[in-house]
């Protein structure tokens, strides 16, 4: 599949947040969106999705604008994987992960015995097969996460959409969620769209990266071109030194911050 | 909650003693499924009993199957129990059942422990409508719509309120039933000041109190159809009432229209509630209590929190007012029983969740 969005523009009252923002990404590729607080990245995933309206501009799924495409058919293709927030309610980790088949059900219709399998096996294909019984507000927050993505995984989507899965985990969890992601788009062939905080991971993880800064440009490419020292600075206002590291044979890309610059 | 904790430990014990292969068969413990299932069914055939005048449960039953099988039985028996006890029964289970299916629903659609017919400000609109057609001298069914679309208008106020600024917090949409409680109830005075004291004001009074003391099978045909289907409804959006609990964005993502499926949740659960007082009045807490009793056993899952609430709301008030009329010589209002239940358990309920969601 091919999900791109066309000159995307959107406006908070009189603030403009997001300008001719234009991208896409096709099966097996990550994205990573990149950008200081507050700029518009998690406005950016709403827009996309079809939560909030573009002021002008597209979103198209294999050609097709989302707008003229029906709930139930958007979100068999798409899955959306929010922040995790403690504040989750009492259900089951497999009662939450089942709730991922929602789109293929009809209205009055019940999950099937089918449907049970599918969240078990993607409870499985990232390993909390364990959790199933726990409650999800007794989850610690890279448990709750990886029960998120499970239940994306569960409409068996085309296209995973991750606002910020890494943040609030520790250094463990962040790596597994990041590998998770990884594996997902090599082996199932899923494309995935990740908001990140963290530059080093889009460098470990996506093949694109866009970078959206306050002054309203933004930069969009192959994540090695884009992720660069000047890009850096231009968006976040700090110094940074990108580097390589060789390790068992493989260069690993390190990125220091080193100072905050003065706005030009 | 430290009870629904032991009671998941405890199915997960009795599972792993099942085994494996038992626990796909059957699914879950089934004797509290069963229990829960007949509940409504058992106390109804007890409860008929009850009374100054007592009638066994074997001679209930045959007294009940009477018309089907033939057999003599007593008059006096039959006139009590088909005449008096039985279309209050019916009354108490529907009412029961009703109201605690809205008040599980409203807690899911607004993942809020708390919300419920009486705190969202639904049952004093629904009173207001009913009052007002009173008023007008209108006829029954007129009182029941009329009381619907007043209660769906309360309902409304209060999700609009407490909406504002975007967060929609547990404790502000309490605050907002309140408010919008409080003007209800303001203009059902109004209403009361203007009646006519000697006939429209006397009905007025009189129905406001309710009681299930009046039930007659004419009433219950008059509202069943309502109530029944709303609980229908709800019954069979169960599923969708789990994805209506997560935040909105997510439940979007699910798949589902969102803002249809509420409006129809909403609606249903209006209608049931709406429905239910224009039969007996208002009967406060029993939407509160019931859906938590459900899921100190079941857990949140609405799949079997629903079924579990229709099963429990009917038996419990059925031996509520089974109590209201058998316990002094006296009557007194079901209302305030349950409230004396109720209340206390509601302030558990808020010291204990705080802020928290469902």
């Amino acid at each position: 599949m091919i999900f791109a969005v066309e000159n995307g523009c959107f406006s908070f009252k009189e603030n403009r947040v997001l300008s001719d923002i234009s991208f896409s990404v096709s099966s097996g590729q990550v994205m990573s969106v990149l950008g200081p607080n507050g700029v518009g990245k998690t406005t950016l995933l709403r827009c996309m999705m079809g939560f909030l309206k573009w002021d002008s501009g597209a979103t198209r799924i294999d050609g097709r604008e989302l707008q003229t495409m029906r709930y139930g058919e958007i979100w068999k293709k798409i899955a959306y994987v929010p922040q995790s927030k403690n504040s989750y309610l009492s259900f089951t980790a497999e009662e939450m992960v089942l709730m991922g088949r929602t789109a293929h059900l009809r209205t009055f219709a019940q999950p099937t015995a089918e449907d049970k399998k599918m969240a078990l096996r993607s409870m499985e294909q990232v390993g909390i097969a364990r959790l199933r019984f726990k409650k999800c507000n007794e989850l610690s927050g890279g448990e709750l996460q990886m029960v998120l993505i499970a239940r994306a995984l569960c409409a068996s989507p085309e296209l995973l959409v991750l606002d910020e899965p890494e943040s609030n985990l520790d250094f463990k969890n962040q790596l597994i969620v990041l590998e998770t992601i990884a594996k997902l788009s090599k082996e199932s062939g899923i494309a995935a769209i990740v908001n990140t905080h963290y530059p080093a991971h889009a460098l470990k993880l996506s093949d694109i990266a866009l970078i959206l800064t306050h002054s309203g440009t933004s930069y969009y490419g192959p994540t090695e071109k884009i992720v660069s020292e000047v890009n850096m600075r231009d968006a976040f206002d700090v110094r940074v030194l990108i580097h390589d590291v060789l390790f068992e044979n493989r260069v690993l890309k390190n990125v220091i911050p080193i100072s905050v610059t003065a706005k030009a | 909650m430290m009870t629904s904790t032991r009671f998941s430990t405890l199915r997960v014990k009795l599972l792993s003693f099942k085994g494996e292969r038992a626990v796909s068969l059957f699914g879950r413990v089934r004797a509290v499924d069963a229990a829960i299932a007949a509940a409504p069914l058992l106390a109804a055939l007890i409860c008929i009993g009850i009374g100054r005048y007592s009638v066994s449960v074997p001679e209930t039953v045959r007294a009940l199957m009477s018309p089907l099988t033939g057999e003599e039985i007593e008059p006096l028996t039959m006139s009590v129990i088909f005449g008096i006890r039985l279309p209050r029964i019916l009354l108490a289970l529907i009412v029961g059942g009703g109201l605690s299916v809205a008040g599980a629903s409203f807690q899911a659609l607004f993942s809020n422990p708390l919300a419920t017919p009486d705190t969202l400000g639904v049952a004093t609109g629904a009173s207001f409508g009913a009052a007002v057609a009173l008023l007008m001298h209108a006829n029954m069914l007129t009182v029941q719509v009329s009381a619907i679309a007043f209660g769906f208008a309360a309902l409304l106020a209060t999700t609009s309120i407490s909406r504002q600024g975007g967060n929609n917090s547990i404790v502000m949409v309490v605050l907002a039933g309140i408010v919008v409680s409080a003007l209800f109830q303001a203009f059902l005075s109004l209403v009361q000041y203007l009646a006519n004291p000697e006939d429209t004001l006397p009905t007025i009074t009189y129905w406001l109190l309710g009681s299930m003391a009046k039930a007659n099978f004419k009433s219950l045909a008059r509202g069943l159809p309502f109530i029944a289907t709303g609980v229908a409804l709800l019954f069979a959006l169960r599923w969708r009432l789990n994805v209506l609990s997560l935040q909105e964005d997510e439940a979007k993502s699910m798949g589902i229209n969102v803002k249809n499926t509420r409006l129809a949740v909403m609606a249903a659960s209006t209608m049931v509630t709406a429905a239910g007082i224009s039969l007996c009045g208002q009967v406060g807490w029993i939407g509160l209590l019931v859906p938590h009793m459900s899921r100190m056993i079941y857990g949140g899952d609405n799949r079997r929190v629903i079924p579990a609430s229709i099963c429990l709301g009917g038996a419990l008030l059925v031996i509520i007012d089974t109590v209201a009329r058998g316990a002094t010589a006296a009557e007194i209002p079901v209302s305030v029983l349950t409230a004396v239940i109720g209340a206390p358990f509601f302030i558990l309920l808020l010291r204990k969740t705080g802020g928290a969601r469902l």
